[in-house]
């Protein structure tokens, strides 16, 4: 029991920690691609410090309540996601629950920022969640097509079924799902060209516009534990998982290093035309492999 | 106490109660409570005792003896208990909400003869006590939505019961065609004689006999009357009609497909992947109900009409996953038709406060009212996660299961639209929140308090009971495993907090634990860290403007506008037009008619006698 | 043992003493019209068992069968004649105090010799009788009529047109058969009608459809009836409409089931039925006068009585004379109740009538009782008749029949729910004319509509009987003309 508390705080802080470190790297590549020097890769950190030691306004509890929720659910999504061979709890039926936990977190801070009374921060969120609709359907019928061809909707389950040997891993058993998921993968972010809700040039950063000190904080480590997520989460389904943290963490690296890249040399998709670009040839492509799998 | 008891204490209490509320102003909503506390006690009693005898009312007609049979089952016992559950519920939430509404007197006897025809409906045994408790129903919901408050109420409820009407007339004719043929009404007699029949005949009868059935729960193409009827129906009403009066249509479904059990029939006829033909376009149907109801829902600026298309949507997740007529669907409709009644009235029921204090029903015209109402944000809150399905809630485990049956078949188009429901469900459900609930409050709206207690009373127990079903599914799988024995069909595995699905086992009390322990975290690290200041609503960033006018600074209208403008040409051609263009074309032949005969001419009256018998001495009668 | 000839003698008798009375007291003629109609019903409660054992036959003068007239009340007469009693008692109550009439003596009498009338049209058994009998009904109806100043003249000249023509070929039709057959007693027409050549029966039934059918609702002959039941008065338009038609379809469905059994008419029937219904219904859903809709819904209501009728199987006829006495009680509850709406809102518009329920509650749930009957809801009267109606029907395999006849019914829900809605759930817009409000008829009639409908088998036991017997002819001969 004790174990069971102490592998719990220490997965979620190493998650904090990786996941700052990545999108410190993030920061150095891209503005290494921009010509600049950037910031040291480990500026995340120092960013997240100060933030904690500033005082913060609150707009009310559900200002407090969001940025929580958030928080909170990010943290329990990261329990069901196998980072190397350390998951924290392995049942079956994983993949449909770590989906819908990534919107518990979504929720919670969809609530926070409109909790705060400014419009900029409303329009953030409804585009946010647009988007979040235009992503989803073409991963979801990716991810039915990897159950389906794997036949247990469990990670760790999709795991196993890569382990023997590169040969068996998903890339190369279901390409265009794959190729798929890394476009998603992109939304999913909230890297360019699907950053909409974010654009800081138009809505003021949208939904975090009035967040600030420890609430900006929060804000930061939940990205740091999406980035870990999510990128494990490709790496589980799609890169055939890792026995060997060490490998486990390359793999991730490469994969953020590739969305870092194409996110940084592409413009900014209007959110409806995002919405529509995922429905059209992703869209047809993933159906276009489910019915292969399938038939 | 006698199982036609229960059908008729509420129908006879409503019309004794309704002269007492002459006299005494709030007589009847407290009787109706009392009323239904009582049955609702009475009928908890009865789980378990699958084994009462049926119960028989004699009737000489068509000359021969024609029984009316009272039946229980666990289908029924789980349609009786929700029945009165929903109703006692709304009774105690109209107490007090009904305060300045003129047809209060009226709203409550039409509601409980609604209730004692829908135990009707529901406890019969033979189609003709079935079709007469319907029709009731169908009546007395008619009165009911009428009485809203709203201009709009009258057209919308004539069309939901000239529809109805129409369904019920097929069936009426299709039972009738039976029972010359055999004589009898009674549910088993029925089947036995329809797989008897060619197999085209058979389905023909079936197809008319479903027909109300799917009209009633609102599934494409019979959608139509479902918003308007929601959104102008009195406040208290609409969450009675979500909640309940769609899944009668439900059970209509499942009576007919598998307890009759007509579904051996379809077996026969031609089929699709190991689907009979009529369950896959049932379930289509259902498909398309559900991606229909939720672009249409994200769509709307009226909280009620959005609550009501997300209904349709609902329903559609229903069929669906009944249609494709497995284990694991049959329990994942089922699981859903109990939760969604949970938590559909749960957010019709906080609509209603926020109605009952601002007085309209128009989001942008709302806002900020968390600080006001905290009790019914939570309410709202907590339903809106249970029906964009997100755990620990009771939605996600319903829907989780009828993932894992239309996964576990291979069906890619129904998983992909049930899937897009449910994202799209997230759009539409945080509509409401932000708008109504959060952003800045405007100035006329200073003043409202919280709703009184007895309106919050449902609320509570609504949410305690989403949080329940949550974390122990347990307890509404024994009551499904039974309906399935009940039914010929395999029943799923579980236990307590966990339920075997195809591909996995779902453990809810391991996910709530870890839970509280993720938020746990989260709140440590809150709370160790600096406190912070409290500022008001109207000091945000503003790019160094002044903002003095909440209203311009709340972003509510048209809050998805992009998202809009993608089906903005697929909303406009609506299917409510094809049939009011039907309606209005045998209006216009009417008005021919008038016009040609009816002149006001006696001369042209006696030309039109002479002309009569000549074209009927010609026609055959002479020659 | 009462004689029953008294049923017909008894109005008679009093329609002419009424000027008398009218000078010794203004308000003796209500109160001798409403005595009448209660010795009536006296008259057929003592009489009523013995006739369900079997038929009573009384012949005229002591003469006998076939020279004299006689009075023929089998059962499905002995229920018409129960129904015509209530019903004639209940307006005749009405009429006491609440009519605008009360104090015209004229009205009584004339409303006298109609009840006199109807009752004869039900029990004759005799075609010339019958003939006499119509006249003295259309005649008394006509001036009942021009009670309504304004157009009253003009709805009773069509009335008198459509009248004159029908009486013509209704002569024609009895002149033929006394030629062919040598008597006018109904009996021995019905046993003689298979030695006439085939082709003059089928003119002669020809022609007695088109003389009694104008006097039982079918259109295109029924046009006047929009016209002259919405320009009466209230109790006249319900005793024409409920108890005029019952008669003269009772009187057809003698003609054609009894003396002329001709089963190759019955299609014919069938199909004038079936168009009638339709039309019907769609022009009453036009309607904006209240008055002009009921009498439309009336002629659409009998004429969906002659195509069940007509379909000829035991289920359908008793469905449709269930239908037919149903329709009977309804139509009187509705026009009742339409007339007071009228009298209070000042206007005949149904579009005026929002909101009045709440100022006058009990009419207005009586209005809706009635259509509600009519629709057929559960636990209604109507309901049963239609369940009826479609098992009939269906029976004997007449599917695009029940299609039609649901089609309509659905039409039917159409413009009654319109006019529910509007005086239940409307806005008021009009200012109220005060009433007398009279409670008992119509207190007494929606009793009457539930008793029947929890209780069917009050009516359906005798007529399973009434059925019976009007399949079977030669009963019928035998009983007229075998007490010989």
């Amino acid at each position: 029991m004790i174990l069971n508390i102490f592998g719990f705080l220490l997965m979620a802080f190493s998650a904090m920690a990786l996941g700052l470190l990545f999108i410190g790297i993030a920061r150095k590549v891209v503005a290494r691609v921009q010509k600049r020097i950037g910031p040291p890769f480990y500026q995340a950190y120092l960013d997240v410090f100060k933030l904690f030691t500033k005082n913060s306004i609150t707009h009310g509890f559900i200002f407090d309540f969001g940025a929580i929720m958030a928080f909170g659910g990010m943290i329990t999504t990261l329990f069901f996601v196998p980072v190397g061979p350390f998951v924290l709890y392995g049942m079956n039926g994983t993949l449909l629950l770590v989906i819908y936990l990534m919107a518990v977190a979504y929720l919670g801070m969809a609530m926070a920022t409109v909790g705060s009374g400014n419009p900029l921060a409303s329009v953030g969120i409804s585009r946010a969640l647009t988007q979040m609709l235009g992503y989803e359907l073409p991963f979801i019928v990716v991810l039915l097509t990897l159950i389906y061809s794997s036949n247990t909707s469990s990670i760790i389950g999709i795991v196993q079924t890569q382990q023997s040997g590169f040969m068996n891993w998903n890339l190369i058993n279901i390409p265009i799902g794959t190729a798929i998921a890394f476009v998603t993968l992109l939304g999913l972010m909230g890297k360019k060209p699907f950053d909409a809700p974010i654009a800081p040039s138009e809505i003021a950063s949208g939904p975090v516009v009035e967040h600030g000190g420890k609430y900006l904080a929060f804000i930061m480590l939940q990205h740091a534990v999406s980035v870990v997520v999510k990128t494990a989460l490709f790496v589980d389904l799609f890169l055939g998982g890792g026995n060997n943290i060490f490998i486990f963490i390359v793999k991730m690296l490469i994969v953020w290093l590739l969305v870092t890249l194409i996110g940084s040399i592409f413009p900014r998709f209007k959110v409806e035309e995002g919405v529509l670009f995922y429905w059209r040839w992703p869209l047809i492509a993933a159906l276009l492999q489910a019915v292969i799998i399938i038939f | 106490m006698s199982l036609f008891y229960y059908t008729f204490i509420p129908i006879v209490i409503a019309f004794i109660a309704y002269f007492l509320n002459k006299k005494i102003k709030l007589s009847l909503a407290i009787l109706n409570s009392v009323v239904f506390a009582y049955l609702f006690y009475q009928i908890s009693r009865l789980y378990n005792q699958w084994n009462i005898p049926h119960e028989t009312i004699s009737y000489y007609m068509f000359d021969r003896e024609i029984q009316l049979i009272f039946q229980l089952t666990p289908l029924s016992w789980l349609f009786i208990f929700m029945t009165t559950g929903a109703g006692l519920l709304i009774a105690i939430f109209t107490i007090k909400s009904q305060q300045e509404y003129v047809l209060r007197s009226s709203f409550h006897l039409n509601f409980a003869i609604l209730i004692g025809s829908i135990l009707g409906v529901v406890l019969a045994g033979d189609f003709l006590t079935l079709f007469i408790f319907w029709e009731i129903m169908t009546w007395s919901s008619f009165f009911l939505i009428s009485s809203g408050e709203k201009k709009a109420a009258q057209k919308a409820s004539y069309r939901y019961i000239i529809l109805s009407t129409i369904g019920a007339y097929l069936m009426v004719t299709a039972l009738f065609i039976i029972y010359n043929q055999i004589h009898t009404f009674g549910y088993n007699q029925v089947a036995a004689h329809l797989s008897g029949l060619p197999i085209t005949e058979s389905i023909i009868l079936i197809i008319m006999l479903a027909i109300p059935f799917i009209i009633k729960a609102g599934v494409f193409p019979f959608h139509v009357w479902v918003n308007g009827a929601h959104s102008n129906a009195p406040k208290e009403f609409s969450p009675f009609l979500s909640g309940l009066m769609l899944k009668v249509g439900i059970y209509g479904v499942i009576l007919l497909l598998y307890f009759v059990p007509l579904y051996n029939i379809l077996k026969e006829s031609v089929n699709y992947r190991g689907l009979p033909i009529f369950n896959y376009i049932l379930a289509i149907f259902g498909c398309i109900t559900v991606i229909t109801g939720t672009i249409l829902a994200i769509r709307q600026e009226d909280v009620k009409r959005l609550v009501a298309f997300s209904s349709i949507s609902q329903m559609g997740y229903i069929i669906m996953a009944l249609a494709i007529s497995t284990p694991l669907g049959f329990t994942g409709g089922l699981l859903h038709l109990m939760n969604h009644m949970i938590f559909k009235t749960t957010i019709f029921l906080s609509i209603a406060a926020v109605i009952y204090r601002t007085k309209t029903t128009k989001m942008s015209e709302m806002g900020g009212l968390i600080f006001k109402m905290p009790v019914t944000f939570t309410a709202y809150l907590i339903a809106i996660i249970a029906l964009a399905g997100i755990p620990p809630t009771n939605g996600f485990i319903s829907k989780w299961v009828i993932y894992q049956a239309l996964i576990d078949k291979g069906y890619i188009f129904l998983s992909v639209a049930a899937f897009f429901g449910s994202i799209g469900s997230f759009m539409y459900v945080f509509k409401p929140l932000s708008t109504i609930f959060l952003g800045q409050l405007k100035p006329e709206h200073e003043n409202i308090k919280e709703v009184p207690f007895l309106m919050q009373l449902p609320m509570f127990v609504l949410m305690a009971l989403i949080l329940l079903f949550g974390i122990l599914p347990g307890l509404q799988m024994n009551l499904i495993n039974q309906i399935s024995q009940l039914l010929n069909i395999q029943p799923v595995g579980f236990t307590l907090y966990s339920i075997t699905g195809a591909f996995g086992k779902w453990n809810s009390l391991v996910i709530f634990s870890l839970f509280v322990g993720g938020f746990l975290l989260a709140f440590i690290i809150f709370i160790s860290a600096k406190k912070s200041k409290q500022v008001g609503l109207m000091d945000t960033y503003t790019s160094g403007e002044y903002m003095d006018d909440p209203e311009a600074y709340h972003y509510a209208y048209q809050y998805f506008r992009p998202f809009d403008r993608v089906f903005d040409s697929f909303a406009a051609r609506s299917l409510t037009v094809i049939y009011d263009t039907f309606a209005q074309n045998i209006v216009k032949l009417g008005n021919l008619f008038r016009k040609s005969i009816v002149t006001g001419n006696g001369q042209t009256y006696a030309f039109y006698m002479v002309l009569f018998i000549v074209i009927l001495a010609f026609a055959g009668w002479i020659i | 043992m009462v004689n029953l000839i008294l049923i017909i003698a008894l109005p008679l008798l009093a329609a002419f003493l009424i000027p008398l009375f009218n000078y010794i007291n203004k308000k003796l003629p209500s109160i001798v019209v409403f005595l009448t109609t209660a010795i009536n019903l006296l008259i057929i409660i003592l009489n009523y068992n013995q006739i369900i054992l079997e038929p009573v036959i009384i012949e005229l003068g002591n003469w006998q069968a076939p020279f004299a007239i006689n009075i023929y009340v089998g059962t499905l007469e002995l229920i018409s004649i129960t129904v015509i009693s209530i019903i004639s008692l209940i307006i005749a109550f009405y009429n006491l105090n609440h009519s605008n009439f009360s104090s015209e003596s004229k009205f009584h009498t004339l409303y006298s010799i109609i009840i006199a009338g109807i009752y004869g049209i039900v029990m004759t058994g005799d075609i010339f009788n019958l003939f006499v009998f119509i006249e003295i009904t259309t005649v008394a109806a006509y001036g009942l009529t021009t009670f309504n100043k304004d157009k009253g003249y003009e709805a009773a000249i069509k009335y008198i047109i459509i009248g004159s023509i029908s009486s013509v070929f209704l002569l024609m039709a009895i002149g033929f058969t006394y030629s062919a057959v040598g008597s006018l007693n109904m009996a021995v027409i019905a046993a003689a009608s298979n030695l006439i050549n085939p082709g003059l029966v089928r003119i002669i039934s020809l022609l007695f459809f088109v003389g009694i059918a104008f006097e039982a609702g079918i259109l295109p002959l029924s046009i006047w009836v929009p016209d002259v039941h919405s320009i009466a008065p209230s109790a006249v338009s319900s005793t024409l409409s409920g108890l005029v038609f019952l008669a003269g379809i009772t009187a057809l469905i003698k003609i054609f089931f009894n003396l002329f059994a001709d089963p190759s008419l019955y299609v014919f029937l069938m199909i004038i039925g079936a168009i009638s219904l339709i039309i019907g219904e769609l022009i009453a859903y036009q309607q904006d006068d209240i008055k002009r809709m009921l009498a439309y819904s009336s002629i659409a209501q009998m004429s969906l009585v002659l195509t069940i009728i007509s379909v000829g199987t035991k289920y359908a006829i008793s469905g449709g004379l269930f239908q037919l006495f149903n329709h009977a009680i309804l139509k009187t509850l509705l026009f009742l109740t339409a007339g007071l709406m009228i009298k209070y809102a000042g206007s005949r518009n149904i579009s005026d009538f929002g909101g009045i329920a709440k100022k006058i509650p009990l009419i207005a749930v009586g209005f809706s009782v009635g259509s509600l009957g009519i629709l057929g809801v559960p636990f209604f009267n109507g309901f049963v008749s239609k369940i009826m109606i479609v098992n009939g029907s269906l029976n004997a395999g007449e599917y695009i029949l029940t299609f039609l006849v649901l089609f309509a019914t659905v039409i039917e829900m159409a413009y009654y729910l319109k006019v529910i809605q509007t005086i239940f759930f409307g806005k008021i817009s009009i200012n109220p004319h005060k009433i007398v409000k009279s409670y008992v008829p119509i207190i007494v009639l929606i009793t009457v509509v539930f008793l029947l409908g929890i209780y069917p088998e009050l009516i359906t036991k005798p007529l399973n009987q009434a059925t019976g017997e009007l399949l079977s002819r030669s009963d019928y001969i035998s009983n007229v003309l075998g007490g010989m």
